[in-house]
């Protein structure tokens, strides 16, 4: 079999795949969206595989080839993803409130007739949620994936609001807000550190101009920005969650990640950090952290890098620590700009007091109102203590009712529909 | 005795009450009051439950050694969300469950019907119809197409009505005991024989 036949054969192989997917039930039609344009993508490249034959340069062939082999590098995990976000584990009742909300804030500016936003909400077996970011074929798309034995949990929805975060973080274009001050605090930090840098480096560097005179000293400029940069990137999600979510997004963090793995890596803020910033931005913003919220995390090293690694680091955090301030005045801005308001303790407590009662609640106009409402209704020991069906059950029966008044939600939001 | 809809309807304004009546979605209470009706309808839901025929040997209710152990592992679950068909053919049984929430007092119970005509149509919508004092939770409803030709349903539609009666009761305030409480979609649970099933189906009965 030849290097052509090869790949027109997984190509083949892919489609075919993509067409036996197609055939699922899917309760919305985002993911067969994604599905559709997939097919069209890799029907394009069978396309110019299929026009190649013996008689082609040899380096054409390979190259065409290579290209669609890495196209199913990067595509077949998304064919998973697809699959699982149609698993009736998922909070199916989460998704139109969602995508109303990230298309809010995506394009707070189109029209609802012409907003192009496509979600797919998946239960992944990866433990912390996370994006596929930059898919360059499935543009408006959103792909979030929760951890599947908590993808039927509301009480974690702001988790998805972080990842939402990666898409704004692109689509608006944050990091061009961020990058030259963070540029700037690291050639400050380097510049204070200046002997420490030339011998982890060994580049013998006799001036502080050097770090952007010097190509090699730029390359390491360049390397301590990419994780500041990541750095920023993380910071502006949990900013954003903050804000799409309020203290609701401090439990879910908690909940999520407490206390914490012992473990770093030098492309995140340590936890530490973070969560010093989330409370941070949270008193910016008028919000409450549960008492001794920092003290529910432990701290974290940097274990496996090397000292160079944790210096790096430390200079990454310093970058992050000076546009910290631009990343909470950014998510506030593009919250606001989208109409999307804070959590309103009035509707809270008066949401979380049908919760208690054992019902939805009805007229929401925030889901950020009914997340933190559950949330509060947790912290409530006698919880249902008179209802012997349900105490019994009371984080299943929570999840269930808090399902159901994301539906009520929805219901009455379709049915005011002009 | 069963209560008219502009009694329900009265009860459901009455938020503060101790123990209140609660369907939400809430109803048209305008309507309620208005219609002079014995019976509030409720809607259809987005989930449904059908069995996996093909990996029963049979529901071997009650037998704590049935091969077929676990429910879950027969049944097959189904979102449909608003503005979707669920086609429901003929002789086909389905579980679906009501829209509303309902949370019945300690003071009343009600039982669910089908509409009529919904059911000259071929759709029988319950056959076990009582709700008891106390329930909490989404009504699973038990859905049959005895027609001859498949019958499309929504989530959204009316599918049921419910009629509630006051409870005469020593006690109104002890709870009651559903296992079938704080429930979004339907529920098919283990049946378990009672004590005196048990004793009589034992292998030297």
């Amino acid at each position: 079999m030849t290097i052509l036949d090869s790949a027109k054969q997984r190509v083949r192989a892919f489609l075919d795949e993509v067409r036996r997917l197609a055939d699922l039930e899917f309760p919305y039609n985002d993911s067969k969206d994604a599905l559709a344009v997939l097919q069209a993508l890799f029907e394009r490249k069978l396309g110019r595989l299929e026009a190649l034959d013996e008689t082609n340069d040899p380096a054409v062939v390979s190259q065409e080839a290579s290209l669609a082999l890495r196209s199913l590098f990067v595509y077949l995990p998304l064919l998973g993803f697809v699959l699982r976000s149609t698993n009736v584990r998922n909070a199916f009742e989460v998704f139109r409130p969602f995508l109303r909300l990230a298309t809010q804030v995506l394009e707070p500016d189109q029209p609802l007739s012409a907003r192009t936003t496509r979600l797919l909400l998946s239960s992944e077996w990866e433990y912390s949620p996370f994006t596929y970011q930059s898919i360059p074929d499935l543009p408006g798309f959103v792909l979030i994936g929760i951890p599947a034995p908590e993808s039927a949990n509301p009480l974690l929805l702001p988790l998805a609001g972080h990842e939402l975060g990666h898409t704004v973080w692109v689509a608006k274009k944050v990091c061009d807000q961020v990058k030259v001050g963070m540029t700037e605090a690291i050639l400050t930090g380097l510049t204070a550190k200046f002997d420490e840098f030339n011998q982890y480096t060994r580049l013998s560097l006799s001036r502080p101009e050097d770090l952007v005179g010097n190509l090699f000293a730029l390359t390491e400029v360049k390397d301590i920005l990419e994780w500041a940069v990541r750095q920023g990137e993380e910071t502006f999600c949990d900013l954003l969650g903050l804000r799409l979510f309020g203290e609701a997004y401090l439990f879910a963090f908690a909940y999520l990640l407490a206390p914490g793995s012992g473990d770093r890596i030098p492309w995140y803020p340590s936890l530490t950090e973070r969560v010093g910033y989330l409370v941070q931005a949270a008193a910016d913003w008028h919000l409450t952290p549960p008492l001794d919220y920092e003290k529910l995390f432990g701290t974290e090293v940097l274990a496996g890098f090397t000292a160079y690694d944790s210096f790096k680091a430390s200079i990454a955090d310093q970058a992050l620590r000076a546009v910290f301030p631009v990343l909470v005045a950014q998510s506030k801005s593009i919250t606001e700009a989208a109409g999307v308001r804070i959590r309103l303790p009035s509707e809270v407590t008066r949401i979380g007091d049908r919760l208690a009662l054992g019902v939805p609640a009805e007229h929401c106009d925030c889901i950020a109102d009914i997340v933190n409402a559950a949330w509060a209704v947790t912290h409530a020991g006698d919880l249902w203590s008179d209802i012997a069906t349900m105490a019994g059950r009371k984080e299943e029966v929570l999840k269930e009712l808090v399902l159901k008044n994301l539906e009520v939600f929805e219901f009455e939001q379709l049915v005011k529909r002009p | 005795m069963i209560l008219k809809t502009d009694r329900i309807a009265a009860l459901l304004r009455d938020t503060g009450a101790h123990d209140p009546l609660v369907i939400t979605p809430t109803p048209e209470l305008t309507e309620l009051e208005e219609c002079g009706a014995g019976a509030v309808d409720f809607r259809l839901g987005t989930w449904f439950v059908t069995l996996k025929h093909a990996r029963m040997e049979a529901l071997r209710i009650g037998r704590p050694n049935s091969p077929s152990s676990s429910f879950r592992q027969l049944t097959k679950m189904q979102y449909v969300p608003f503005g979707t068909d669920y086609v429901l053919h003929p002789q086909a049984f389905v579980l679906g469950v009501t829209l509303e929430w309902l949370r019945v007092p300690g003071n009343l119970a009600a039982y669910v019907t089908g509409k009529s005509g919904l059911g000259r149509c071929g759709l029988i919508i319950a056959t076990a119809t009582g709700v008891h004092p106390g329930f909490r939770g989404c009504l699973t409803l038990e859905l049959t197409n005895v027609g001859e030709i498949p019958i499309s349903i929504t989530p959204g539609m009316t599918i049921c009505q419910i009629f509630f009666h006051s409870v005469d009761a020593v006690n109104p305030t002890v709870p009651g005991r559903s296992k079938f409480v704080g429930w979004r979609r339907p529920v098919l649970v283990e049946l378990k024989l009672d004590r005196i099933a048990s004793q009589l189906s034992r292998p030297d009965a």
